[in-house]
């Protein structure tokens, strides 16, 4: 009865949105309706609410009316364009609809100033495009005529669907800042919705509807006699001033953030008194998904025919965690993932028979065996980034848009996933550490899945000889061994070619005056191992009297990432950094180390990110040795941590920077 | 009549180009098994084309068949996409018939293509077009492990001869190829021209007429795979291709010649003739505009400023509008157009200020310079620009750019012919291309060293000219100040730093125009100070050329596109007491295509370093590639060792 989005369906949305175009953006009636207050805002041209605008939303509603199961949806906006680049961003509308969503009452009007004097156009109907993108999905699209700098603009649409779920939800902010925003529902009271909403300022309750205009944030509800025997129950949220949402690297998706209103779906009431709730907490979703549902009570089912393919994978005398990894690997290395294939019904049966499956179905499959090989598996659904986590108290399985198979050996667990060919046993795409997911089982526990789960152990081995042979050479031997999630990039890049992975790294390095003079890569498609590097490079060693030479042949950074001064959002790393750096020099027999790099610890908030510089010298043997370390034991950092942040980051490059300086000895 | 011959011609068509190729697939082709390949091509491939048999079956000017049967053997992950079908259709051309089968290592039959689960979709939002006609159908097979080989067979009917198929078996360097067929056929009373290019020595072509009806086939085999050799394109393409184009053709009921570039640009000129009036109010305005301008160059710059605040590029491409430009009135009207529509409206509002103009078809690409071959008129153009005669001099317009200013085409159109469309025909030109002179990057930086600070200021004064200054034109004249401040502390190559300040002023002429870059940075992590010294780095500055990897030996030349110069001046000023341990030395490199000079000079207490590259256009030998990577390399040598040492410790010592 659930559907259950897949990530490749989600794609085709993903492209549509992608189009250059902000859809769903309206105007005011206020505004538009006076002629006088058009003309100031045309006059116009800076808002003190924001000197960066490229353009201003002065106001948007939006109202869906639910009454017989048909859900009308009506938007509005208007929008102040203040510069060129918002002409093009702005200028075009789509609006993606499914294809049994009627769309009506399109309008598009454009106010411009000349020669003092206010110029109204309106878009031709003809102008007003439907293109029907695939089978399921059209869109409808259109350009606002003679738009530039200065003009304002004003559409609306009403969207019709045949169902009585999923009203939608209503952001009140956006990529530029906003003036007024209002959003109205009308429900029959006998379908029952919680609203969740987040906003920088709390939603005030107004007993009267004027009320609402006098207030920043603030909520109106208001029932009354509907048509049939029941009541219209109307909500109201009005919130103004909303700064834009503006883009951070390092940052979680803008659903983290945005001010908005969320509206679920939770039971219906079918006569006065009397209350079913649908979909009131996790554990009554889950259990319905296995009850009423066709595709995880698959995992659970007997599945007599995994018995013996699992019987050899798994003998019975193997150790549970050697037991898991061989199935686990056996699905990862033989089974396909199907990309376009979210359409047919479930069946492990035939996905086992062919070897082929989307993600749900490998996933599945996967816990299943683990449970016919006596494993205690199960299956977790979980919302991955740039999305928002699923939410604890609002139980939506369409919030879920993957699925993982959880293992659980003597009492730790492991998160797997056979989907991904270059994912090793117990860990997963860093998209999927976001935090809140649900196990699907009989109890239907929840757990948190962080990025803290994950650290890239990088290792990196270096020494510097003087060549045996060729004696006036100076040469590097460099040993890397990449963390899984580093390790995983690459693969991911590379394919299992090992020729592309040698160019590209070729073309990667670059140490001044040292020559590559060969390289090898190794494990490049097994995951299970450490994807190793073999780099050796020669320079010439000279004669002059004084060398300078670098003491990090692979600096943990080149530049400091966190470019930007100024923070307005936390830091969120994908996982936790663990960088290790050692180097060995023999110093040429016509050498002495007059200087190097100085020994250092940095420490920023507390331990929670750590860098040393450690080194040794030798002066009989002539020997000089440095470990370097860089780590993270977190992924967040507060805002009011930037600055120490990014003065970390500046010291430990400056460190990394400094040399080794040899002079002729004698 | 004329129905019967048509169909009478394509019956005996298809059974006489079948017959080649049935004795072609008789011998081995029909086993698909993966063992059945010469190990020369398995050869670092990622797929091997099994074969390749292409039917082009005209059938007169407006109306053409094409049928395309093909099998590809997927070695491993690196060649999934080639197994991929993905066929794009239009108006003009529909797909009758698609079938697919997916075979084993063995070449036994594992699955065949189900209709219902080919995806078809509009490409909106795949690219920058706001409508159009073009769709396409696609369809994976899904297989768990390799080898396995795909075959599929399209059969479209296409109602145009304006752009006939090219023909490139080899989709790519990493693709090797059996056998690949392509079979062309036409009325002897029609003129369909060919030309090759890159065709292997051993091409077996036929050639005979039958009925009335020519047979040309082409067989080719044995192609491996390849490394590509970057930046050694010289001609149009990189890869075995035939282009075909058709002498007399229809376009959506317009007929017009291509036999030569004089009639096709009359053909072009013509479907777009009469759609350049204006309406009263936009005539006045265009007068008033113009009203002090005294000369030509003024009036295009004034009337093309108009143009680029109140329009807005949006295309709309469906049916005849992907090659007939929508009037200039509904342009004027409605504040938007494709390169089309905004090129005609130019056009009128010039023609309205009593200048001519013509819109000029262009291939258009920053890589794509050698596209268009002189000797082969055909469709190969993909965009429109709009060109000004003018008693000094040409002036070109790049209507599509709200930034650039008239007379200044970048890199997306500059250096290249292009087929003026006029009223006597068409003319083929070359776009101006820019001189070191006028294509020029010159850096100025200036360092107070400050020993008492952990960042230093750094003061940076950049010119910008010509192509230098296209990617930034675009940013400076869009982003906000909050975006252009994020920008501009990413830009430099510095370890870390803030840019305190900064201004950038737009300058040079409407032909070479110049950005003046002036900003201040604190910047950390390029001094380092230990007890004896303090090493200033001054090799952040990037190398000025281009990386090239390329891992087999070279066989193809080198080609440089572009002349250019980037000339680097640092003065580092230090104060007064301190002792200079060492400065970099001087280098010269000197190479035909090339010449790089850097010098340093101490003048009291200030250390100067100068640096010029150029780099000269042209199409090198193959062993200027080998001189090439050592100047690459040198310079990179060089930068490393840019370090200004200063010692700390006699200063120490006098001070104890």
């Amino acid at each position: 009865m659930v559907r259950f989005f897949t990530k490749n369906l989600f794609w085709i949305w993903v492209i549509v949105f992608q189009y250059p175009v902000i859809f769903l953006y309206a105007g005011t009636e206020d505004i538009i309706e006076n002629a006088d207050s058009i003309k100031a805002y045309l006059m116009m041209d800076n808002f003190s609410m924001d000197n960066n605008a490229e353009a201003i939303i002065l106001y948007e509603k939006g109202n869906t009316f639910l009454q017989d199961n048909v859900l009308s949806y009506k938007v509005e906006r208007t929008i102040k364009i203040l510069s060129q680049n918002a002409v093009n961003q702005v200028g075009t509308v789509a609006v993606p609809t499914g294809s049994r969503t009627n769309i009506k009452k399109v309008s598009g009007i454009t106010y411009n100033i000349e020669n003092g004097e206010t110029v109204i156009q309106k878009i031709d109907k003809a102008d007003i495009l439907k293109d029907k993108i695939t089978r399921n999905i059209s869109a409808l699209k259109f350009n606002l005529p003679s738009l530039k700098a200065g003009s304002i603009l004003h559409y609306s649409f009403t969207l019709e669907y045949f169902t009585f779920i999923g009203v939608p939800n209503w952001n009140f902010q956006h990529e530029y800042p906003v003036v007024f925003s209002e959003y109205q529902t009308s429900i029959p009271d006998y379908y029952i919705y919680t609203d969740l909403s987040r906003t920088s300022i709390p939603f005030i309750h107004v007993d009267k509807e004027k009320e609402l205009n006098g207030q920043a944030a603030a909520v109106h509800v208001f029932t009354a006699k509907g048509p049939g025997n029941y009541n219209m129950l109307t909500t109201t949220w009005v919130r103004k001033n909303i700064p834009a949402l503006r883009k951070e690297p390092f940052r979680l998706g803008d659903e983290n953030y945005l001010e908005r209103v969320k509206l679920h779906f939770t039971g219906i009431a079918p006569y006065k008194g009397s209350v079913i709730p649908l979909f009131k907490s996790w554990e009554q979703v889950t259990e319905q998904v296995l009850k009423d549902g066709d595709i995880f009570p698959q995992a659970y089912a007997g599945n007599g025919f995994l018995k013996d393919k699992v019987t050899a994978l798994a003998p019975a005398k193997s150790s549970e965690l050697e037991k898991a990894t061989s199935i686990f690997s056996y699905v990862r290395n033989n089974f396909v993932l199907e990309s376009n294939n979210d359409e047919h019904k479930v069946n492990l049966h035939h996905t086992f028979d062919t070897h082929t499956g989307n993600l749900q179905e490998l996933n599945l499959l996967l816990t299943s065996m683990l449970r016919k090989a006596g494993l205690n598996s199960e299956p977790v659904i979980l919302s991955t980034k740039p999305h928002e986590p699923l939410n604890s108290f609002f139980p939506n399985i369409q919030d879920a848009n993957y699925i993982i198979s959880k293992v659980r050996i003597d009492d730790k667990d492991y998160y797997l996933d056979a989907s991904q060919k270059y994912l090793p046993f117990g860990i997963l795409l860093p998209e999927c550490y976001n935090g809140y997911c649900r196990i699907i089982n009989e109890k239907g526990y929840s757990m948190n899945i962080n990025p803290s789960h994950l650290a890239d152990k990088n290792i990196i081995l270096a020494s510097l000889n003087v060549d045996q042979e060729k004696e006036k050479k100076l040469r590097l031997v460099m040993d890397v061994k990449y963390g899984n999630m580093t390790a995983l990039g690459y693969r991911q890049i590379w394919k299992g070619d090992e020729q592309k992975a040698k160019k590209e790294l070729r073309s990667l390095f670059n140490l001044g005056s040292f020559q590559l003079t060969s390289i090898s890569v190794k494990n490049v498609s097994d995951p299970d191992k450490s994807l190793l590097i073999h780099y050796e490079a020669e320079t010439e060693l000279g004669d002059k009297n004084i060398i300078y030479l670098t003491a990090f042949f692979d600096p943990f950074f080149h530049q400091n990432p966190f470019t930007a001064v100024n923070r307005t959002f936390p830091v969120n790393l994908e996982y936790e950094y663990d960088y290790n750096y050692t180097l060995n020099f023999q110093v040429p027999d016509a050498y002495k180390i007059d200087e190097y790099p100085k020994q250092r610890i940095l420490k920023f908030d507390s331990d929670l990110m750590y860098f040393q510089n450690l080194v040794d010298i030798n002066e009989n043997k002539n020997k000089f040795s440095l470990n370097s370390k860089f780590e993270t034991h977190t992924t967040i950092f507060p805002v009011e941590e930037y600055t120490g942040l990014r003065s970390f980051f500046e010291q430990m490059i400056a460190s990394q920077n400094e040399r080794i300086v040899l002079i002729k000895s004698n | 009549m004329d129905n019967l011959k048509t169909l009478s011609h394509s019956v005996l068509a298809l059974l006489l180009v079948l017959l080649p190729f049935s004795a072609f697939c008789k011998k081995d082709q029909l086993n698909l098994s993966v063992s059945a390949i010469p190990a020369k091509l398995k050869e670092n491939a990622h797929a091997v084309i099994r074969y390749d048999s292409t039917f082009v079956d005209i059938i007169s000017r407006s109306e053409l068949r094409y049928i395309r049967k093909y099998a590809i053997t997927v070695l491993d992950e690196e060649g999934c996409s080639f197994g991929y079908l993905q066929e794009g259709y239009n108006k003009l051309v529909s797909i009758t018939a698609i079938q697919g089968h997916l075979y084993d290592a063995n070449g036994k039959l594992i699955q065949k293509l189900k209709k219902k689960d080919v995806m078809d979709r509009s490409t909106f939002g795949m690219d920058y077009t706001f409508n159009s006609d073009s769709r396409i159908k696609s369809y994976r097979f899904a297989y768990p492990s390799f080898p396995y080989t795909v075959e599929y067979e399209i059969r479209e009917t296409i109602k145009s001869t304006f752009s006939l198929p090219d023909w490139t078996p080899q989709k790519s360097p990493k693709c090797s190829i059996e056998k690949a067929f392509l079979s062309l056929s036409y009325p002897a009373s029609t003129i369909v021209r060919e030309k090759e290019y890159l065709m292997p020595a051993q091409t077996d072509r036929n050639n005979r007429e039958i009925d009335g009806i020519i047979f040309k086939t082409w067989t080719i085999g044995g192609l491996s795979s390849f490394e590509p050799q970057p930046f050694s394109m010289a001609g149009n393409f990189n890869m075995p291709t035939i282009i075909l184009a058709a002498n007399d053709f229809e376009l959506m009921g317009h007929n017009g010649s291509m036999d030569s570039w004089k009639s096709f640009g009359l053909f072009n000129y013509e479907l777009n003739q009469g759609r350049d009036s204006l309406p009263l109010a936009a005539k006045n305005l265009i007068h008033s505009l113009i009203k002090d301008d005294t000369s030509t160059l003024q009036k295009v710059q004034d009337l093309y400023a108009y143009m680029q605040k109140n329009t807005r590029y949006v295309a709309d491409e469906y049916g005849i509008s992907g090659w007939q430009t929508f009037d200039a009135n509904s342009v004027c009207t409605k504040g938007y157009g494709d390169c089309k529509g905004l090129t005609n409206y130019l056009k009128a509002m010039l023609k309205e200020a009593g200048i001519t103009a013509y819109p000029s078809l262009v291939n258009a690409g920053k890589d794509d310079y050698y596209r268009i071959d002189p000797k082969f008129p055909a469709n190969t153009f993909n965009h429109v620009i709009l060109c000004i005669p003018d008693s000094r001099d040409t002036i070109w317009v790049e209507c599509t750019s709200q930034q650039l200013p008239a007379g200044y085409l970048g890199g997306f159109t500059q250096n290249r012919f292009v087929l003026l469309t006029t009223e006597q025909g068409g003319y083929l030109i070359k776009t101006p291309s820019y001189e070191k002179d006028k294509n020029y990057l010159n850096r100025q930086v200036k360092i107070v060293y400050d020993n008492k600070a952990d960042a230093q200021l750094i003061a940076l004064q950049n010119e910008y000219s010509c192509l230098m200054q296209d990617d930034m034109l675009y940013l400076l004249k869009t982003l906000p100040e909050d975006k252009k401040q994020k920008w501009i502390n990413q830009k430099f190559n510095f370890p870390s730093y803030e840019v305190v300040n900064y201004n950038y002023q737009f300058s040079g002429t409407n032909k070479s125009p110049l950005i003046l870059e002036n900003a201040k940075a604190k910047v950390n992590g390029f001094i380092q100070k230990s007890n004896k010294r303090t090493f200033i780095n001054l090799g952040w500055l990037p190398n000025p050329m281009e990386k090239i990897i390329q891992t087999t030996p070279r066989t193809k030349p080198i080609v440089l596109e572009k002349d250019f110069r980037i000339t680097d001046s640092i003065i580092l000023v230090l104060p007064p007491d301190v002792t200079i341990e060492s400065v970099p030395g001087n280098t010269e490199l000197q190479f035909p295509f090339a010449t790089f000079t850097q010098q340093v000079q101490k003048q009291g207490n200030q250390v100067l370093l100068t640096s010029k590259y150029e780099q000269n256009a042209g199409i090198y030998g193959k062993d200027d590639f080998d001189d090439y990577q050592k100047m690459y390399r040198a310079i990179n040598a060089e930068k490393e060792n840019l370090n200004v040492v200063l010692s700390t410790s006699i200063k120490m010592n006098q001070d104890h």
